[in-house]
């Protein structure tokens, strides 16, 4: 039992004193001053927060590539004595995690490190680069759960475009079928023009409104990412 | 066979699409195929049915099966024709389309077949034209006869359309195939899928009249017929696809994958086919494929689609001999 420590719960809306009950590596009961009746307890010190695992959505772990800045080891081990239990790490690795090799062995030294829940996200283009899309299909089957050019913005709004579209065949919430705009033309499926749409052709700063609603579901993503070109 | 009583004639006397088609044109055009396929059958393949008709075979875009297929087609029926390739004819010196088809015309041709890389070509003809035009393929619109012997195929082996659960894989984005299938195989009344990358989806799909998925698992379950179309590799840039390896990965027919189809499936492909990108050589070549007999059926369907526009079907030339 943790016992007298603040316990921080948004999800639940506590926050406050409150004792938690851990049993079998599970949480059995939460609540103000429980009986111990028996169990083990761990009594908090005072500032001490007790709060459910932390998820941080972007992290560098630099390897492979970069190993003298961190590892996967050591950025874990960082998460974790910070109450991180899981992180989704970047893919501006050396080699740029564009291919379903780098991120089956970024996983491996997740899994030899065994600290947090390690989730790669992969790159949207080859070597970050914004010439050619990623092989995002095999990049999901081996693991990754978002895709991102990270630092750099994606280079144009139609690979961004194609990203969003490709992503949702692949199995992520994005939409299979764009809706239409006003330039896209509802008559093309069947008149067989060519499909030109407004989203792939404006200027990078208004552009990434048009891709949301030119992907319509895909506002839904959660991993598909543009850094802003500010 | 058919559910649909095949109509006298062909409404129009031009064959633009499939789009405007009823039911019945497409089983008369059909049903004729199946007498001009008997011709090819016989020691002597020719009839003297378009004796003294003139047919041009203009063809904008490269193409060997479907030009070859309208040229036997009309030796066949013995029509005389001329084929012109755009790489040795005034295109080249910047005549535009109707310019050359006026000049053409002013020979008095009686068809005009043509395929022309822009959609719409063939209407366009179509309104200029005293000949009688049959679209070989505009853009990325219809390819009117390539749905036809399709389905002539397709009608070979289960005997009828209605009902079929037909799987269209591939590039639907660009793809002319796919649009004229859709349409025939919708008035016909079988039950059409569609799947491809979201990528090469055309935009609005779901009002087209198919079922559209991602996934080729749910598009071949229980398939009596899967259509493979082709990744055209002139129409890849602009990020449609990271990587053929990827595609095969992910959209390729493969044995495993034909596991889900109907056991007495048939595979099809319009040609010419990427063996190992949309289609692996163990199916492209296996005991459900039936390509080659849709190059086949296409020289009898595009003989009956002639006969049809001719003229000569109101006067039952076709009966004499």
């Amino acid at each position: 039992m943790l016992k007298g420590g603040r316990l921080i719960d948004p999800v639940n809306g506590r926050d406050g004193a409150f004792d938690v009950l851990i049993e079998d590596g599970r949480i059995a009961r939460v609540g103000r001053d429980l009986p111990v009746d028996g169990a083990d307890v761990f009594e908090m010190q005072r500032g001490w927060i007790v709060a459910p695992g932390f998820i941080d959505i972007h992290v560098h772990l630099r390897e492979p590539g970069q190993e003298h800045k961190e590892t996967v080891a050591t950025g874990t081990a960082a998460a974790v004595a910070g109450g991180f239990t899981a992180v989704a790490c970047m893919p501006n690795t050396d080699p740029v995690n564009d291919h379903a090799g780098i991120t089956q062995f970024i996983l491996k030294k997740a899994s030899e490190a065994q600290l947090a829940r390690v989730y790669p996200i992969g790159a949207v283009s080859i070597g970050s680069g914004g010439d050619q899309l990623a092989e995002l299909g095999e990049q999901k089957a081996a693991g990754c759960v978002a895709f991102t050019d990270d630092g750099r913005p994606v280079a144009t709004a139609l690979l961004m475009r194609r990203a969003l579209e490709y992503a949702g065949c692949s199995g992520f919430p994005s939409s299979i079928t764009a809706r239409t705009r006003r330039s896209k033309g509802t008559a093309s499926p069947t008149k067989g023009t060519s499909l030109r749409s407004s989203a792939s052709g404006e200027s990078p700063a208004p552009r990434s409104r048009s891709w949301w609603s030119a992907t319509s579901r895909s506002r839904s993503l959660p991993g598909l990412t543009c850094t802003s070109p500010t | 066979m058919s559910t649909t009583e095949a109509t006298a004639t062909l409404t129009s006397r031009h064959l633009l699409g499939i789009a405007g088609l009823e039911a019945g044109e497409i089983t008369l055009i059909l049903d004729t195929a199946v007498a001009m396929k008997e011709i090819g059958r016989r020691a002597i393949k020719k009839v003297p049915t378009l004796r003294g008709r003139t047919v041009v075979n203009l063809f904008f875009e490269p193409s060997t099966r479907t030009r070859t297929s309208f040229e036997i087609a009309e030796k066949r029926l013995s029509a005389d024709t001329l084929s012109i390739a755009t790489a040795t004819s005034s295109v080249t010196k910047g005549e535009s389309l109707i310019d050359t088809v006026r000049n053409l015309e002013a020979m008095a041709p009686d068809m005009i077949v043509m395929r022309h890389a822009s959609s719409g070509a063939a209407h366009l003809l179509a309104r200029t034209c005293r000949s009688a035009i049959i679209n070989a393929g505009d853009g990325m619109h219809e390819h009117p006869t390539q749905a036809l012997l399709d389905a002539f195929t397709i009608r070979e082996h289960k005997g009828r359309l209605a009902g079929l659960k037909v799987a269209i894989v591939g590039d639907l984005l660009h793809s002319r195939v796919l649009r004229s299938n859709v349409l025939l195989l919708n008035t016909m009344g079988a039950e059409v899928w569609a799947c491809g990358p979201a990528t090469l989806m055309p935009a609005g799909f779901d009002r087209f009249g198919v079922r559209a998925t991602t996934s080729v698992a749910e598009a071949v379950e229980g398939a009596d017929v899967v259509m493979m179309l082709r990744i055209q590799h002139e129409r890849m840039h602009g990020h449609f696809i990271p990587s053929v390896r990827e595609y095969f990965s992910l959209f390729g027919l493969t044995r495993d994958r034909m596991r889900r189809a109907a056991p007495d499936a048939i595979v099809m492909h319009p040609g010419p086919m990427n063996r190992g990108v949309e289609i692996d050589s163990e199916v492209a070549d296996g005991p459900c494929s039936v390509i080659l007999e849709q190059v086949a059926n296409g020289v009898a369907v595009r003989m009956a689609v002639l006969y049809l526009l001719s003229g000569r079907a109101d006067e039952g030339v076709l009966d004499e001999h």
